[in-house]
């Protein structure tokens, strides 16, 4: 009888197909993965092949969401609950040096987090929740009150937001954008989803002919009928508490727990 | 009425094998040969054997069918009987992308040698859409497996010293909790 044959016997270019194609969804799987042989290993921390594997898994998966304390809540336990709750069996994101601290996570985006850390007024920080890298931001000379409005963006124009940490980007607040380059404050912007009562109205920008940028309505979801109807208990109480554009989906907070509803399979 | 064109190819244990261009073509390595003219006396395929070749085959007459209904289809025209030497059960027009999908998943549903086999075949042959779907299985296989379990499954042998394994394993703790 033959011996039994080896993956590694395989070419090279398949070894890196396969690696390619081990689904994302639990990372993990990939570390583990990378510790079978040295070749595997260094197959899966070439940078060019991980350029490949994020154009080839894309969007790139949810690693959690991060949850606020209730406003209302004064206790200390609701107060330093952590915020980071992970989606995957085991997460890479490590719990952030200052959860100790009282803060609120205003808006995620290209892998970074505007987190608010003032206890009287504003105090904002860029933070990369897988790095651990924090950059505090100059306090604004306008005063000014957030209600989950600030965002932060990548700034380079051309990047495709795969792997953009530690990258230069823009802090953007409700009407107005800080430019964490350049230090300063401009620019109107809004954001395009918002909820109202048990619909979602979706907006998109959309330039005209003309060359004018205006509003368009692009879906109304009733995210009632996205919920178990049957269940009394969840119902009343539920409202959209945040949402990943990039993955199509909504959190929405109910009094028995926060759902993940996918807008885009539904 | 026109029957299609064959070609003959010749596994590396002799073994003869007749099949429309059509689905032999799925190939680009028996596609650049027949191009180039080399088909004379049956196309040599030195690397694959016939029990692989056959399982490649099989695949192919059932991709390149289910490619013929699709435009006999559009076309408005009934597409022409099946060769008698295919061993699938092809049945043209009745082919969606449903059908073709159950059939990839049930075609690589088989031991790892065969797997391999299939895949080097892939490879060698140049069967893009045959080689992605082995590579997707093996893939499948490997998720969730700790580094001892996939190395058990594929044969691999650990050639990290018992240091370097802990310190990995310590840089990415969270990963093996």
């Amino acid at each position: 009888m033959a011996p039994r044959r080896r993956l590694l016997e395989l070419i090279d270019d398949a070894t890196e197909e396969i690696l390619l194609r081990i689904p994302p969804e639990e990372p993990a799987h990939l570390v583990r993965t990378s510790l079978v042989c040295k070749l595997w290993r260094r197959r899966l921390l070439d940078p060019a092949f991980l350029r490949r594997c994020r154009e080839f898994h894309r969007p790139p998966p949810m690693l959690g969401f991060l949850k606020n304390p209730r406003r209302t809540a004064r206790t200390v336990d609701h107060v330093h609950a952590p915020r980071f709750v992970p989606t995957t069996s085991a997460t890479p994101v490590p719990k952030p040096a200052f959860d100790f601290s009282v803060w609120r996570a205003l808006s995620c985006y290209h892998g970074r987090v505007v987190v608010d850390e003032g206890y009287i007024g504003v105090e904002l920080a860029v933070w990369d929740p897988v790095t651990g890298h924090r950059q505090k931001l100059p306090r604004p000379r306008i005063p000014i009150g957030f209600n989950n409005a600030a965002a932060v963006l990548c700034a380079v124009g051309s990047c495709n937001h795969l792997d953009c940490h530690g990258g230069p980007c823009q802090a953007r607040m409700g009407i107005l954008e800080f430019d964490l380059d350049k230090n300063c404050l401009s620019m109107m912007d809004t954001l395009d989803m918002y909820p109202c009562r048990s619909n979602l109205y979706m907006w998109s920008r959309k330039l005209d002919t003309e060359g004018s940028a205006r509003w368009v309505q692009r879906r109304i979801i009733n995210f009632e009928k996205l919920l178990p109807i049957n269940n009394p208990r969840i119902r009343p109480n539920a409202s959209m508490i945040g949402f990943a554009e990039v993955l199509g989906v909504i959190f929405m907070g109910t009094d028995v727990g926060v759902f993940v509803m996918d807008l885009i399979r539904w | 009425m026109a029957s299609p064109a064959m070609v003959t190819l010749i596994s590396s244990d002799d073994a003869r094998f007749e099949v429309t261009e059509a689905a032999a073509t799925m190939s680009q390595t028996i596609r650049h040969m027949i191009e180039d003219g080399c088909t004379d006396g049956g196309i040599p395929l030195p690397n694959v054997p016939a029990r692989t070749l056959a399982k490649v085959l099989e695949y192919c007459n059932k991709h390149a069918a289910a490619t013929a209904a699709e435009s006999s289809a559009a076309g408005g025209a009934a597409a022409g009987s099946d060769s008698g030497s295919s061993s699938s059960a092809d049945s043209a027009g009745k082919d969606d992308g449903v059908d073709l999908a159950s059939f990839d998943k049930a075609f690589v549903e088989v031991d790892t040698d065969t797997l391999y086999d299939l895949l080097l075949a892939a490879n060698y042959l140049d069967v893009k859409t045959l080689l992605d779907l082995c590579c997707q299985k093996v893939a499948d296989m490997i998720r969730g497996k700790t580094p001892e379990q996939i190395r058990q499954t594929f044969g691999i042998k650990n050639d990290f010293s018992p240091e370097e394994e802990e310190k990995i394993r310590k840089e990415n703790q969270w990963a093996f909790e």
